[in-house]
């Protein structure tokens, strides 16, 4: 074999294992590069489980619009619910791979507001009036059962801006 | 032994073992049958590419490429009048890529495609994990010698040889093509390898050597990952005890979370049920898991440890398959194809014919 068949071997090789590499290291995934995370956890009877809940208000009346919000989007909850988390709010654990570095609350807020002004852009016209959108996190334990609720804040559908109105001293 | 020495050495086993050459039939072979899966299961689910359109301007936004594909600097999601000549675009190179006409440009444009196509599904939500290695070994085999064996254009190139008398060869022995190096098929084994190794060390990089006790793998086959089943099913999650530094966004600190369990058949959630409620069955499942998937340097090995490791990975996914419906089809036939059937064949050819020689010799001492 010549040579330059040879460094042109390499260069694929090289080409291809570089990122492999890097993404394993990192855990970092970006397709179709992964470190294969799938059942990664562990998930024992004192793990914790969460939920997101998106509930719209129009004065003292509230509708429930997610897990199960209406159309246009064609989207599932389950893929919704990921891509919310990856893209969004992010993980709070340093390895993982919807971790943001370095967050601060106002790039976490502005994620919040782009989010719900695309995904809830359509209670602008919706006849349901829905005037806010309150953003909710629910603890369970193993069992499902729920343990505490904790309110991150309103989205204001008009004006597209989130009150972030959560703090730890709560 | 001296440097030089070493360095020789070095040298020797890594020529042989990435350019030593081989017949060419397996990688034709991939081709083949890896495009033909890949476009039948990419056909049944995406159809005519209307699920990859953008959604819109805003939507967009949040919906962002890889780096790969910034890179590349192309539309993306896929604006909503590209979708028809892109779904024709994508069957055609398929189909190309699959018979091999215009073999490397096909399986180039295809592979990238198909990069696309399940990154838009990963801007979405969901990582599609056995697309994000299925997509490289199509790239690979774009770059690899030996892959246009048994293509439209290695019998374009025998008719034109035929016809300029340049040949005498058969067509059966023309199509393959001649001998090549084998670091085609090399890379694409090193790539399986690290998928798996990387699966079995993210358990213990995120769950910690504790994962192997079973209660992880009982949470996905008892029904409580199963959306198929009535009743709430929250998915993030998180340990017990969170730094305070954590919790800052909702006084939690929620880390991941969890993957679900896809199977529907009603039997077969009953004997993931059972299998999760024993702690011996559960516990030796999740050590065979970590052990297995960490072991994966067998892969790059010969002979009987990479044949039991294929194997393995095929009854692995089986029954993955069998209890929580995720079935991996295109990593299991890549393993069905990367087995050395010839290797196979010689190793139980001789080995009947010692049996056999043993029973001669046995026959003719008694007589």
């Amino acid at each position: 074999m010549k040579a330059t068949q040879k460094v042109y071997a390499v260069s694929v090789m090289v080409a291809f294992l570089l990122p492999n590499l890097y993404v394993m290291y990192s855990g970092h995934e970006s397709f179709p590069f992964t470190h294969a995370p799938m059942f990664a956890h562990y998930i024992d009877e004192t793990t914790l489980f969460y939920d997101f809940e998106f509930i719209g208000q129009k004065g003292h009346q509230e509708t429930f619009l997610y897990p199960s919000y209406e159309s246009p989007l064609p989207s599932k909850d389950r893929v919704i619910r990921r891509f919310f988390f990856n893209k969004v709010y992010g993980s709070m654990e340093a390895s993982s791979f919807s971790h943001f570095e370095h967050d601060t609350q106002e790039q976490f807020i502005r994620r919040l507001e782009l989010f719900f002004a695309s995904y809830f852009g359509y209670l602008q016209h919706d006849t349901l009036g829905i005037q806010t959108v309150r953003l909710e996190v629910h603890q369970y334990n193993a069992d499902y059962q729920l343990t505490e609720k904790h309110t991150l804040g309103y989205f204001d559908v008009s004006t597209g801006k989130f009150q972030y109105t959560w703090t730890n001293r709560q | 032994m001296d440097k030089p020495a070493v360095r020789h050495k070095l040298l020797s086993f890594f020529n042989s073992y990435f350019f030593a050459e081989v017949n060419p039939h397996k990688l034709g072979l991939i081709r083949i049958l890896l495009v033909g899966l890949t476009l039948l299961q990419t056909a049944s689910r995406y159809y005519l590419m209307h699920r990859i359109t953008s959604l819109g301007p805003a939507f967009d936004v949040l919906h962002t490429p890889s780096h790969l594909l910034k890179l590349l600097a192309v539309p993306f999601p896929l604006p909503p009048e590209l979708q028809l000549p892109f779904a024709i675009g994508y069957y055609l190179v398929g189909c190309c890529a699959m018979v091999g006409l215009f073999t490397r440009p096909a399986l180039v444009l295809f592979g990238l495609a198909n990069i696309y196509v399940f990154d838009v599904q990963y801007a979405t939500g969901v990582f599609d994990h056995e697309m994000g290695l299925v997509s490289q070994v199509l790239l690979v085999l774009a770059f690899a010698p030996g892959t246009m064996a048994f293509s439209v254009d290695r019998l374009i190139g025998w008719l034109l040889h035929k016809k300029s008398l340049t040949t005498t060869q058969p067509l059966y022995h023309f199509l393959p093509g001649p001998r090549v190096p084998v670091w085609g098929l090399r890379l694409i084994m090193i790539l399986l390898a690290c998928t798996y190794f990387t699966a079995g060390f993210s358990k213990i990089r995120y769950g910690g050597i504790q994962w192997v006790d079973g209660k992880t793998l009982a949470h996905y086959l008892n029904g409580q990952a199963s959306p198929n089943i009535a009743g709430h099913r929250p998915i993030f999650m998180g340990p017990a005890v969170v730094p305070a530094d954590k919790k800052w966004k909702d006084g939690f600190g929620i880390y991941t979370y969890s993957w679900g369990n896809k199977q529907r058949n009603v039997s077969r959630m009953e004997i993931g049920k059972f299998i999760a409620s024993n702690r011996f069955i559960i516990t030796a499942l999740s050590i065979a898991t970590v052990i297995f998937e960490l072991s994966s340097i067998l892969l790059l090995t010969s002979g009987w440890p990479k044949l039991l490791y294929l194997v393995g990975a095929i009854a692995m996914h089986q029954t993955i398959g069998f209890l929580m419906d995720l079935r991996f089809l295109k990593f299991q036939l890549l393993c069905l194809l990367l087995i050395d059937w010839q290797w196979v064949y010689r190793t139980l050819l001789s080995g009947f014919n010692k049996v056999v020689a043993r029973r001669q010799a046995r026959t003719s001492s008694l007589g």
